[in-house]
């Protein structure tokens, strides 16, 4: 079992930090400057276009514009020294309040993201993750203090985080067109949407073939989600005996299985507009490695 | 959960595919579909009430029903004003020719809204949205007197349908005109 109180290096953890932290900052910044916040987190009463729900924004009076531009005013500065790792603490509290108080105020204006945002950083909290890769590290080290760790079991519940989102989307797929006995065309209907589409891509029909390979593929990837964790547990037990545990650690079913997810995210972001949820997810594959995996690996890439 | 989206024929030829899979009518499947989701839906709403306080403070809902078929049919959100007895298409998603306030509507967010408006679930959202749509361009354009905001529902072609050049013709759906106070 995982010891809630184990410790091991930030840098894992450190490394969804700014990977949270920069993309909230900017997907508010990006909000801020087309004025888009003014239609989908306005009431009708001030130029909004349709009703609000009700979210922590109504803890400092609701959703008027001038607390909204101010709780996006707050997401932005949060973000950003939450990236930084500068009062990390106090930064990932402003901004996980900020994303909540947000996000959930347009009915149906918002994503999957939303709740992965939530998720992670409500548990980056309580993760350390301002020990490694930051101005807080920085200052512990100026003051003659040893790095801060990071819990464990915080991380291990990020990478199931992951897990549980894959596998829970890969489960929704019933369409026909999304099964391995169907047509496999989703990919192809979804590319062709104009509302999710970054540019028109009626050219990829002679590549219909390969678009169905892709659907065929993404599904069988997401469905494979829970052998990541199992990967990852086998990997940090390595010392224990068992034949599968064997099999699993002659190659580390983490780097392919997250290098085809890098690549499908890469080719989303390419094609889809479908907000920060590449980013997001992105962010968490740092989750699947320990701290001593991740600081090892970069200190052998150091030059001497 | 609203039956009434899956009138969409979209949903529909999902209900045909497995009908005809699983050698039952599509029907009896959608009934027995339906019974069942609410079932589902009400037992899991039952169990979440003692943590929806948690889950509203902190938004960690768990969702992921992410591109869960092929919209066979999607729409494409439309908006044109009236000047005398002419009407110019001043909106159009994804058109470069008619791109009033293209910045806002090509946000995720704008984009996830208007998906969902264009599912008959989404009628009364899309009406308020058209209004306020309205008031901008009235007070922006003098010389109209009228808005219209409108949905172009259209089979998305084949593969082999768009390497042959040809498009089905679609049809406006959830039509809303706001004339000039």
């Amino acid at each position: 079992m995982i010891p809630w109180d184990r410790r091991e290096p930030a840098h894992a953890v450190a490394l969804v930090r700014v990977a949270f932290g920069l993309a909230i900052a900017g997907h508010l910044g990006r909000m801020w400057a087309t004025g888009a916040w003014r239609w989908i987190w306005q009431g009708t009463a001030d130029g909004g276009l349709v009703s609000l729900l009700h979210t922590p924004i109504g803890w400092i009076g609701g959703p008027t514009p001038g607390n909204v531009e101010a709780v996006m005013a707050l997401g932005i500065a949060s973000g950003l020294c939450f990236a930084l790792g500068l009062l990390t603490p106090l930064a990932n509290l402003a901004l996980a309040w900020s994303w909540a108080a947000l996000t959930g105020l347009g009915p149906n204006a918002g994503g999957s993201y939303d709740y992965l945002g939530g998720a992670v950083l409500w548990v980056l909290l309580f993760s350390g993750c301002g020990g490694a890769w930051s101005i807080d590290a920085a200052i512990r080290v100026r003051l003659g203090r040893p790095p801060a760790e990071a819990y464990a079991a915080a991380r291990w519940l990020l990478c199931w985080q992951l897990v549980v989102m894959y596998d829970s989307t890969a489960w929704h797929k019933l369409s026909s067109g999304w099964v391995p006995w169907g047509s496999l065309d989703v990919l192809w209907y979804v590319l062709q949407q104009p509302t999710w589409h970054r540019f028109e891509m009626s050219w990829l029909a002679p590549l219909y073939p390969l678009t169905q390979l892709g659907t065929l593929m993404t599904w069988c990837f997401e469905h494979s989600s829970p052998l990541l964790v199992l990967a990852a547990w086998f990997r940090h037990t390595r010392a224990r005996a068992g034949w599968l545990r064997a099999q699993f650690n002659r190659v580390d079913f983490r780097l392919p299985f997250l290098a085809f997810g890098l690549v499908l995210h890469v080719l989303i972001e390419v094609t889809l507009e479908v907000g920060s949820f590449s980013l997001f997810t992105l962010g968490l594959y740092a989750a699947c490695f320990s701290g001593e995996e991740l600081r090892r690996a970069l200190t052998r890439r150091r030059p001497a | 959960m609203s039956r009434g989206n899956w009138s969409d024929p979209t949903v529909q030829g999902e209900f045909e595919s497995w009908s005809r899979l699983l050698g039952v009518q599509s029907e009896a499947l959608q009934d027995w579909t339906y019974e069942a989701a609410v079932a589902v839906s009400t037992a899991r709403r039952a169990l979440l009430v003692p943590f929806d306080d948690y889950l509203d403070a902190t938004g960690t809902r768990q969702g992921w029903n992410m591109f869960v078929g092929a919209h066979r049919f999607p729409t494409r959100a439309e908006i044109a004003v009236r000047e005398g007895y002419t009407w110019t298409t001043v909106f159009r998603e994804r058109d470069a020719e008619a791109s009033w306030q293209a910045a806002r509507f090509d946000t995720e967010r704008m984009r996830a809204s208007i998906f969902a408006w264009g599912w008959p679930s989404g009628v009364k959202h899309w009406t308020s949205a058209c209004k306020t749509f309205a008031a901008a361009l009235f007070e922006e354009r003098s010389g109209i007197d009228a808005v219209r905001c409108q949905f172009i529902k259209a089979r998305t072609p084949t593969a082999a349908e768009a390497r042959a050049g040809t498009a089905p013709e679609g049809e406006a759906v959830f039509v809303r005109v706001v004339t000039r106070p």
